[in-house]
């Protein structure tokens, strides 16, 4: 069922859309900073924008911290809610589980393709804003040079290209976390309901709920256990040395919310009547 | 013969609705089994349960000697079946569906073999020319047959098939049924879940009939069409031949006669002794239609019709003729509206829907059911007209057929119909 599911998840157009879209936006802001050398000035607008016209391998970083607030989210809700919901409304669930596939088999399967849709999303983005980036800004002074350039941390010391690449692979790892924190909302609910819209629009309610509450400063005894608390949490990847304290406490709190979400999509699951 | 399905006091309930009401029926091995109930009346839900889709509320169910649902992942894999229509993912070809199904659940032989069941399956069901088209554009009757291919992919042991030749055209549905009947020789029994009475009588061997969530009849389609006792005769002289066989002639319409007798060849050469020119002669037997209309009720998609004490007898018949009509009458037929109008809700009295005629020649004939209490059940394919016309007196009527139902009744169910719809049921219930 898994290898099914990864199958069917490349074979869908909608998946490559999304990424096509995610691609995009990184690229559209690129464009205009590389056209009107104006960048916003550093402390200001989204992370890492004020150092990317200096230097475009940073660019990735940038692009991660344009799409993760709304618009990767967005996706990952669409996708997940659409999980279980859309085969329900196709009718290939019933077919799928009288093959057979066990309820709980097929529910993992949904989880790991949501998964692997995040992680490929967000390669391709790392990968055309690097290209993007370097493209328009060039590589830095090191690079210019010829030689394996540097580029700094937030913290102002040069970090090597390994190190660099190991901090991006964390944070990506750590950003593939937090969405499955939100998909596995939206499997829930798509397990809930019979339409993945439905379930999608959910996801994004809860969703906005986090994030007004997160900049409410009277919420915040509930902040710290908040979806989207930590989300940006994984720039402190970028920083020397790593700051560990959000980072241990983000991921704690997304693999609460994966454990609740998945054991209720999964008492849903199992002990529903599908009459779909 | 081993059961493959076997449902004991089997119940489901949708909150308030009871979908599946102590239903018992068994499949053998090697049955075409037709199981034919009007819309609503449950087939569908049964069929989820049997394939652990939906959970009863109570009872047990026993398929392939295994409980359902705790079982069910053991014996599902002998298992096709065609659920409430077909389904596959739109934008994929219909050979890329039947992989992609293939290699979900549990892995039966090699990537080889997978592929030469799909193209076998393919060719079974009239499918193998089929190019890279996504099913979105399929038509319903192929969707139809990519279903089915897909419900024998693993050559399974039981079929079970709900409405599987809905959206074929005839020539279709013809070859769909003779590749049933090549599956069922070969081995494989089917389960056939239907509303279509024609699909069910000309497939199946045994019928199970179900009417709102209620089993009312589990019997073989050779007893159900066993000749009712009687003789139709078409003869050029009626009035010679009713004199003739005074006493025996119980129905008679122009040219056609009804005759108490067992041996058409019997009574045809003492016909054509005594000088009747004799057109037609032939034993009566039941319709699996006439069957079904005698079990079930209302078909529970109608709405607002009036159900009223079981001991009224006059307003439980009404309305049921009409309203089985609706799904069991020949399209287009008579039925279709006709009694639509006196099966209507019935506040002013009984009188509007009751039997249309008192005249026996006006009568159409009994359809070898002597022991129909409620005589609007054979008037409705004559004389929908006269409905409004000539309100009457039921009882008369009632008690001329309780005459008639006196001489034998032959199936089994038809006993339980004599004492009306109530009783009929609790018959059926009997018998299965």
């Amino acid at each position: 069922m898994i290898r099914v599911e990864l199958r069917t998840l490349f074979l869908r157009p909608r998946m490559w859309v999304s990424v096509l879209l995610m691609c995009g936006l990184p690229a559209l802001v690129a464009v205009f900073l590389a056209t009107a050398h104006l960048s916003p000035p550093p402390g200001q607008g989204a992370a890492f924008l004020s150092a990317v016209t200096s230097d475009g391998s940073l660019y990735p970083a940038a692009a991660l911290a344009l799409v993760l607030p709304i618009f990767l989210p967005v996706a990952v809700a669409m996708f997940a809610g659409d999980a279980v919901a859309g085969e329900a409304k196709n009718g290939t669930l019933r077919y799928l589980l009288i093959r057979p596939v066990a309820r709980t088999r097929l529910l993992m399967a949904k989880l790991l393709g949501i998964a692997v849709f995040v992680i490929v999303v967000i390669v391709f983005v790392v990968i055309t804003s690097f290209l993007v980036g370097g493209g328009l800004f060039g590589f830095g002074q090191a690079a210019a040079v010829g030689q394996p350039g540097g580029v700094t941390s937030l913290s102002g010391t040069l970090l090597t290209p390994v190190d660099l690449v190991l901090r991006l692979l964390a944070a990506i790892g750590y950003i593939v976390l937090c969405m499955l924190g939100v998909g596995v909302i939206a499997l829930f609910l798509s397990t809930i309901s019979d339409s993945g819209l439905g379930a999608a629009l959910g996801t994004l309610a809860i969703l906005i709920t986090s994030e007004v509450l997160t900049t409410l400063d009277a919420a915040n005894i509930v902040k710290p256990y908040l979806l989207s608390n930590y989300w940006l949490s994984w720039i402190d990847f970028f920083r020397a040395p790593i700051f560990w304290g959000n980072i241990d406490k983000g991921m704690l709190v997304q693999a609460a919310y994966l454990v609740v979400f998945f054991g209720a999509a999964w008492a849903n699951l199992t002990s529903k009547d599908i009459t779909s | 013969m081993t059961d493959l399905i076997t449902t004991r006091s089997l119940v489901k309930r949708f909150g308030a609705t009871v979908a599946v009401n102590d239903v018992d029926i068994n499949v053998r091995e090697g049955d075409r089994y037709g199981f034919l109930g009007p819309n609503g009346s449950g087939k569908t839900t049964l069929v989820r349960m049997l394939l652990g889709l939906v959970f009863p509320t109570s009872g047990e169910i026993e398929v392939l000697g295994q409980p359902v649902p705790k079982r069910v992942r053991d014996v599902l894999p002998s298992i096709g079946a065609l659920v409430e229509g077909p389904a596959a993912i739109p934008h994929l070809s219909g050979r890329t569906n039947l992989s992609i199904i293939d290699k979900a659940g549990p892995r039966v032989g090699n990537s080889r073999d997978r592929k030469l069941r799909i193209e076998e399956a393919l060719e079974a069901v009239g499918l193998a020319g089929i190019d890279r088209r996504p099913v979105r554009a399929y038509s319903l009757g192929m969707r139809q047959r990519l279903g089915l291919a897909s419900a024998m992919l693993r050559k399974p042991r039981l079929l079970i098939l709900d409405e599987p030749t809905n959206g074929l055209d005839p020539r279709g549905i013809r070859e769909i049924r003779e590749l049933l009947v090549a599956l069922n020789k070969a081995g494989t029994t089917v389960f056939l879940s239907s509303h279509l009475l024609s699909e069910v009588d000309e497939l199946c061997d045994r019928v199970g009939i179900v009417d709102r969530g209620r089993l009312v009849l589990q019997e073989s389609l050779a007893t159900l069409h066993a000749p009712t006792g009687r003789v139709v005769v078409d003869t050029e002289d009626p009035a010679t031949a009713a004199a003739m066989l005074n006493g025996q002639v119980e129905w008679r319409d122009g040219n056609r006669l009804v005759v108490r007798a067992s041996d058409p060849a019997e009574l045809n050469s003492r016909l054509v002794a005594g000088g009747v020119r004799v057109r037609e002669i032939a034993e009566q037997r039941r319709t699996l239609e006439q069957v079904v209309l005698d079990v079930t009720g209302d078909g529970s998609d109608r709405v607002g019709t009036p159900t009223g004490p079981p001991g009224d007898q006059a307003r439980w018949a009404g309305p049921q003729v009409g309203s089985q009509a609706g799904w069991a009458g020949p399209p287009g037929g008579p039925a279709d509206d006709g009694p639509i109008v006196w099966a209507l809700p019935s506040d002013d009295g009984p009188a509007n829907w009751a039997r249309p005629t008192s005249d026996p020649d006006d009568r159409t004939p009994p359809h070898g059911i002597p022991a129909v209490e409620d005589p609007t059940i054979w008037a409705r394919p004559a004389s929908d007209e006269t409905v409004d016309e000539s309100p009457t007196n039921n009882g008369a009527a009632t008690g001329k057929t309780d005459g008639e139902s006196d001489d034998g009744s032959p199936a089994g169910c038809t006993a339980g119909a004599a004492r009306g719809d109530e009783a009929s049921r609790q018959a059926g219930g009997e018998s299965a």
